[in-house]
């Protein structure tokens, strides 16, 4: 009985004839006196039996067959992985382009060149509240073809300050009820946008730099159109905030006279026709509809042009209450820009017509660096080519 | 026996003139292979697997890795002992793999009440597709041992099944499996010490 279990470890073993002569013995003389051990033996081999009688599973008949198809087919492990690896990177695609084009300012300014002509079809409507909106106070004034170049200048220029007192001194006339519909970040945006984060402010502030020579004129303009602005802002501000918001007040105001009433020309001779000694035999006008007085780079112009062009254009130009932004050296390379209102646009593009043809060309100016910026106040360039009869 | 050593060398001889054949370029030698070996694998499959799809599948699989490496075949064992060993290997990755596990664990929480006295669960309904012949109580009884064989662990399930169901030699299994043939015959004593435990009022 002392040997009982170091039997029944080779009771297996034994059973299948897998032990050695000694053990054997020693098995065989333990299980003629152990009765629970033979038990555990017959128990054994009878299991053992069992699971070999147990019946054998067939595979099913088409076997071969779909074994055949799956060897001719390539192996499909490795196409399970490529499925969702392809949508993790279109996943990631999506994602990446979502994110910059909600965190990189050039890209809102896509989704609001979108959103803006909207706001200008309603916009040009006069305001009947005039508590609603600063922008929609805005263009219940009068046409001020100066009014825009003057309100840039007010941001940097040193003249400004005459006018930019008077913008403050209406913006603290403005109705509380103004002052609670700001976000609390206006000031913030108001400061803003005079950085280069601005689209608007940086081409304004381009003007100046760009025509140097033009600034004096432009600046009796500029002071002519404070007191056109200032009588339609509404009153009754408080004084405090109104000094904090008061070039967020500018900015709307710019914006909105920005998008009606400006118009920049820019005169320029093609350079096939710069040989022509009388006053030009082709003229070319761009015409931008905005207060960027950043001259248009012109690449086709290399050869001087009869001066006489330009003067002829720049008197036509200030006939009809417009006036030359760009400087002499813009006139030597062959343009100039100018700046005019629609209305008188529509003037000095008539009487343009009695001395030449005119052609028209409407751009949206993506390739201009100065205007990069300003793409989300909608700049749209019009270009007209002249040539003189 | 010796008739049965003469059988098993004849089935050898076939199985060697077959691989050379294949080797020689005669695609139809692997069919002939796959016909003769296809119910012992897939029966070996089952038993591993103890699921009739689980079983095909692993048994395509096995097949399909020893068409593919069958130009490699040296011979340093038999056909037999080689197939089989794509087929533990296989079985194991499937047993093993995280799909498996998720899927038992999931199928599981409805058979918990398995070993109780007496009932008879929806698992315990036997495969008609086997032999509809066959006694009911014989393939219920079956089904009793092939629950307990799963319960096992994998290395006592192999030897166990490739011994008592396969009837391979311990000299095989140790080829098979790669084991010591202590480890083989210790592995065998274990497992069935087990089963007879966990049988011992079912048989």
């Amino acid at each position: 009985m002392k040997d009982c279990h170091i039997v029944r470890e080779h009771l297996s073993a034994y059973m299948d004839g897998n032990v050695d002569g000694v053990s054997k013995r020693q098995v065989e003389g333990h299980l003629s006196e152990c009765n629970d051990c033979a038990q555990q033996l017959r128990l054994m081999q009878k299991l053992s039996h069992r699971l070999s009688s147990m019946e054998r599973v067939k595979a099913p008949e088409d076997f071969l067959g779909s074994l055949r198809q799956r060897i001719e087919q390539p192996q499909r492990q490795g196409l399970t992985p490529n499925v969702p690896l392809g949508m993790v990177a279109l996943a990631a695609v999506v994602v990446i382009a979502l994110s910059i084009l909600h965190r990189e300012p050039q890209m809102r300014h896509i989704l609001q060149d979108v959103r803006q002509p909207a706001l200008e079809e309603i916009a040009p409507p006069k305001a009947k509240d005039t508590s609603n909106d600063v922008s929609v106070k805005a263009k219940a004034q009068p046409p001020a073809p100066a009014s825009f170049p003057d309100s840039s200048k007010m941001v940097k220029v040193p003249e400004a300050p005459a006018k930019k007192q008077a913008l403050i001194q209406k913006r603290a006339e403005l109705p509380t009820s103004q002052l609670a519909d700001k976000p609390v970040s206006a000031p913030l945006q108001a400061t803003s946008e005079t950085s280069e984060t601005a689209p608007a402010a940086p081409a304004q502030l381009k003007a100046p730099v760009a025509a140097p020579p033009m600034e004096a004129s432009a600046e009796p303009a500029a002071k002519s159109s404070v007191p056109d602005t200032v009588p339609a802002a509404p009153k009754g501000f408080a004084a405090p905030a109104g000094k904090l918001n008061s070039t967020d007040e500018m900015k709307s105001t710019q914006e909105t006279i920005r998008h009606q009433e400006r118009i920049v020309l820019t005169v320029s001779i093609p350079p096939s026709f710069a040989p022509s000694k009388v006053l030009g035999d082709k003229d070319s006008l761009v015409t931008k509809e905005e207060n960027i007085s950043v001259p248009r780079a012109l690449q086709n112009a290399p050869q001087p042009a009869h001066p006489d062009v330009f003067d002829r254009i720049a008197a036509l130009v200030s006939e009809n209450g417009g006036k030359i932004v760009s400087d002499k050296i813009a006139s030597k390379q062959q343009y100039i820009d100018a700046e005019i209102s629609v209305e008188a646009y529509a003037a000095l593009l008539k009487e343009l017509l009695q001395i030449a043809n005119v052609q028209e060309l409407y751009d949206t100016d993506k390739e201009d660096i100065g205007l990069q910026k300003d793409r989300q106040k909608q700049t749209n360039i019009v270009q007209l080519h002249i040539i003189i009869k | 026996m010796n008739s049965d050593k003469a059988i098993e060398t004849q089935y050898a001889e076939a199985d060697e003139g077959l691989i050379d054949a294949f080797k020689s370029g005669q695609e139809s030698a692997f069919d002939s292979l796959v016909l003769r070996y296809k119910d012992r694998v897939f029966n070996m499959c089952y038993r591993m697997m103890g699921d009739y799809e689980e079983a095909n599948d692993c048994a395509q699989d096995a097949f399909i890795k020893a068409y593919r490496a069958l130009m490699n075949f040296r011979g340093e064992s038999s056909f037999s002992t080689w197939l089989y060993r794509i087929v533990i290997n296989t079985c194991k990755s499937r047993l093993t793999s995280i799909k498996y596990l998720f899927f038992k664990r999931m199928l599981s929480t409805n058979t918990k009440d398995e070993n109780t006295e007496g009932s008879l669960t929806l698992g315990d309904i036997p495969d008609e597709r086997f032999s509809p012949s066959r006694p009911l109580e014989k393939r219920q009884q079956d089904d009793t041992i092939q629950k307990a064989i799963k319960t096992l662990p994998l290395q006592q399930r192999t030897v166990v099944i490739l011994r008592d169901v396969e009837g391979l030699s311990y000299e095989e299994i140790a080829s098979v499996t790669g084991l010591k043939l202590g480890t083989v015959k210790s592995k065998i004593a274990r497992a069935r010490l087990t089963l007879r435990e966990s049988l011992r009022e079912r048989l």
